[in-house]
C-alpha cells in the first residue's frame, strides 16, 4: 500500500512541465516557495527518527565496557541466540500462515457483490478497530486454561486437552490475525485491479478457469502479495506485545529482550545491540524479499 | 466434476467462514464476557450486568489513564496531521528536488519496526528529561502516526486539479488563500482519514509509550498490557468495551466527514488502474 504510493505521488512533479510557459515562470517562484513547506516536517522527523535511530546505533558501541563489547557479549550468549532464532522462526510463521489464510480471502472480496462484501470487508475493517494489546488479551481469554477453547474441548471429553497459551503456537495465532489486514488489502487491491479483458482472453484461447487463475490472475497480484508479506514480516519480526501476552519460555522474541534490557536498568547499551540486530534482520529479510519479488516489482504495485 | 466443484465451493466457504471466525470471534466473546455477572469468565456468562463497565468507570486510575490516552492522540492527531499537510502539499505541489526520495523518508517508520522507534526514541527523550511527560509522549507518537497522514492527503491531493488552484490564483487570490479556499475543502476526505489514522496510531500504542510513561504516569493500552499480566477478569473486558467504542467512534466520524473507510486509499488505488 505504502509503495504504490510512493510510486504514484511521483507522477506529480513531473505534470508541471507540461504547463504553458506563461504561467510557470509565474508558477516556479510559487512552487519553489511551497516547497519551503516541507522543511519544518523534515526537521521533526530528523530529529524525532532520524536521530533516536542514530543515537541506538552509536549507543550499542560507546555504552560499553570496550567499542565491541556488547556485540562480544550479544554473539557469544546462547540466550541471544535463542531470542534471534525465535524471532526469525515466529517471523517467517506468521508470514507464511498469513498469506494461506489471505490469499483466498483476498481472492473471495475481489469476486464478492453486495451483502457478500459488506461482510467481508467489515470483518477485516473490523479487527483494525482495536489495538495489539486488546486483540492479544482478546486471544488470551479464549485460549487460557479454563477459557472458551478449553472448555469446549473438554465439554467435547477430553479430559486432558492440549495447553493452547505460552508457546509459539499461540503466538503465530495472534500475530496471524493480527496481520491479516495488512495482507488482504493488498491482495485485494491488485486482484480488483486485474482488467476483465484479460479473463475474457484467456477464455476465448481456451483456458478454463483453474488456467487463467494459474497464468493471468495469480502472476499479476504477486506485487500485492510482496508488499504484503513485507508489512507482516516487519510488523512480526519487531513485534513485543503479542508474545509477551501469549507467548512463553520457547517465543520469548529480541523485542521483549529489549524491553526486559530496559526496564531492569540494565542499561541501554545492550538493548541497543538487540535493537541494530533487529534492524539487520528486517533489512536482511527486505533484501531477500526484494532480491525473490524483483525490486521493481515492490515500487511498483 | 460438478460434484467436485461443488465440494471445492463448500470446502472455500468453510474456509472463510472460520477465517472470519478468527478475526472478529476473540473480540465478540471478550466484549459478551464484558457483561458477565460473575467475576468468572465463564462463557456464556451465568448473568448478565453491566457492573463491571460501572466498576472501571469509577477506578481513578482507570479514569486517569483514559484521560492521559485521550488528550495525547488528540494532540498527536492535531501535531501529525499539521506536519502531513505540510509535508504532502510542498512535496506534490511544490519543486522540491528529489521529491520521491523524500516522500520514502516520511514513510520509513512504517517499514521500521516500533519496538526500534520506541527505544530510539526513549534514548533521545531520557537524555532530554522528557520522558514520563505528555510533550514527550506526543513527540514520540506522532512518528507513528505522520506516515498515515502524509499517505491518506497525498492520495487526495494528487486527485485535486491543479488548474483550479491556478484559476483562483489569476483571478487574484494569493497561494494561501486559494489552498485554503479551493485545495482544503476538496481534500477534506483525505485529511479526515488521515487524522483517525492518526489518532488511533496515539490510542492504540503501547510499545513507544512503554517506555515513555512511569507509574502514575500511563496510557490505557500500558495500564490494559500491566495488569492483564498479572490477572484477566471481566472488568479489563470491559476496558477493551470502552476502547473498542472510541475506535468505533472514530472510524464512523470518518464515515460521516466523508463517505468512505479509512482504507479506501487501498481500494481506490484498485479503482484507478483497472
Amino acid at each position: 500500500m505504502t509503495a504504490s504510493h510512493l510510486y504514484e505521488v511521483s507522477a506529480g512533479p513531473a505534470q508541471t512541465g507540461r504547463a504553458p510557459r506563461s504561467r510557470s515562470a509565474l508558477r516556479a517562484i510559487g512552487a519553489s516557495r511551497i516547497g519551503l513547506l516541507c522543511l519544518p516536517p523534515l526537521a521533526y522527523m530528523a530529529v524525532a527518527f532520524g536521530y533516536p535511530l542514530g543515537l541506538m546505533i552509536s549507543d550499542s558501541f560507546t555504552d560499553a565496557p570496550s567499542s565491541l563489547a556488547n556485540y562480544r557479549s550479544v554473539v557469544s550468549s546462547s540466550l541471544y541466540a535463542t531470542l534471534l532464532w525465535n524471532t526469525v522462526r515466529i517471523a517467517l510463521l506468521v508470514t507464511a500462515a498469513t498469506l494461506l489464510v489471505s490469499y483466498p480471502y483476498a481472492y473471495l472480496m475481489s469476486r464478492a457483490r453486495g451483502a457478500r462484501m459488506i461482510v467481508l470487508s467489515a470483518a477485516i475493517v473490523f479487527p483494525f478497530l482495536s489495538s495489539a494489546v486488546v486483540r492479544s488479551f482478546t486471544w488470551e481469554v479464549i485460549l487460557e486454561p479454563n477459557g472458551v477453547v478449553d472448555r469446549a474441548l473438554r465439554d467435547l471429553g477430553l479430559s486432558h486437552p492440549p495447553v493452547l497459551i505460552g508457546n509459539t503456537a499461540s503466538v503465530v495465532i495472534g500475530l496471524t490475525q493480527i496481520s491479516m489486514p495488512f495482507l488482504v488489502l493488498p491482495i485485494y487491491a491488485a486482484l480488483v485491479a486485474v482488467r476483465q479483458d484479460y479473463l475474457s482472453a484467456a477464455a476465448s484461447l481456451g483456458a478454463n478457469r483453474l488456467a487463467t487463475f494459474r497464468h493471468v490472475t495469480m502472476p499479476l497480484s504477486l506485487p500485492g502479495v510482496l508488499v504484503g508479506c513485507l508489512f507482516v514480516l516487519v510488523y512480526a519480526m519487531g513485534s513485543y506485545v503479542t508474545p509477551q501476552l501469549l507467548g512463553g519460555n520457547d517465543s520469548v522474541m529480541i523485542s521483549q529482550g529489549i524491553v526486559l534490557q530496559v526496564q531492569n536498568s540494565l542499561g541501554f547499551g545492550v538493548a541497543s545491540t538487540m535493537g541494530v540486530l533487529l534492524i539487520l534482520i528486517t533489512v536482511a529479510g527486505l533484501a531477500l524479499a526484494a532480491k525473490i519479488g524483483g525490486a521493481r516489482a515492490v515500487f511498483r504495485t | 466434476m460438478s460434484l467436485r466443484k461443488l465440494a471445492g465451493g463448500l470446502g472455500v466457504r468453510a474456509l472463510i467462514i472460520a477465517e472470519i471466525a478468527l478475526l472478529v470471534g476473540p473480540l465478540v466473546v471478550t466484549l459478551i464476557l464484558s457483561f458477565s455477572a460473575t467475576s468468572g469468565l465463564n462463557f456464556p456468562p451465568h448473568g448478565w450486568s453491566d457492573k463491571w463497565y460501572v466498576t472501571v468507570a469509577s477506578d481513578p486510575q482507570w479514569r486517569q489513564s483514559a484521560l492521559l490516552s485521550l488528550e495525547a492522540a488528540a494532540l498527536v492527531t492535531v501535531v501529525s496531521s499539521v506536519l502531513g499537510l505540510m509535508a504532502s502539499y510542498a512535496l506534490i505541489r511544490g519543486r522540491v528536488l528529489g521529491a520521491t526520495t523524500l516522500i520514502g523518508f516520511f514513510l520509513l517508520p512504517l517499514v521500521t519496526p516500533t519496538m526500534i522507534l520506541a527505544l530510539g526514541l526513549a534514548l533521545v527523550l531520557t537524555a532530554w528529561g522528557l520522558s514520563g511527560t505528555l510533550a514527550g509522549l506526543v513527540f514520540g507518537q506522532s512518528v507513528l502516526a505522520l506516515p498515515f497522514v502524509i499517505v491518506n492527503v497525498s492520495v487526495s491531493l494528487r486527485a485535486v486539479d491543479r488548474n483550479l488552484e491556478l484559476a483562483a490564483q489569476s483571478l487574484g487570490a494569493r497561494p494561501f488563500r486559494s489552498f485554503l479556499v479551493i485545495t482544503l475543502p476538496l481534500i477534506k476526505r483525505g485529511i479526515a482519514a488521515g487524522a483517525v489514522f492518526a489518532f488511533l496510531a496515539s490510542w492504540d500504542d503501547a510499545v513507544v509509550a512503554l517506555f515513555l510513561t512511569g507509574p502514575g504516569f500511563q496510557t490505557l493500552p500500558i495500564q490494559l498490557l500491566d495488569t492483564v499480566q498479572d490477572f484477566i477478569n471481566p472488568s479489563v473486558a470491559a476496558v477493551t468495551g470502552y476502547l473498542t467504542l472510541v475506535a468505533l467512534a472514530a472510524v464512523i466520524g470518518v464515515f460521516v466527514v466523508g463517505r468512505g473507510l479509512p482504507v479506501g486509499g487501498t481500494s481506490r488505488m484498485g479503482d484507478e488502474r483497472s
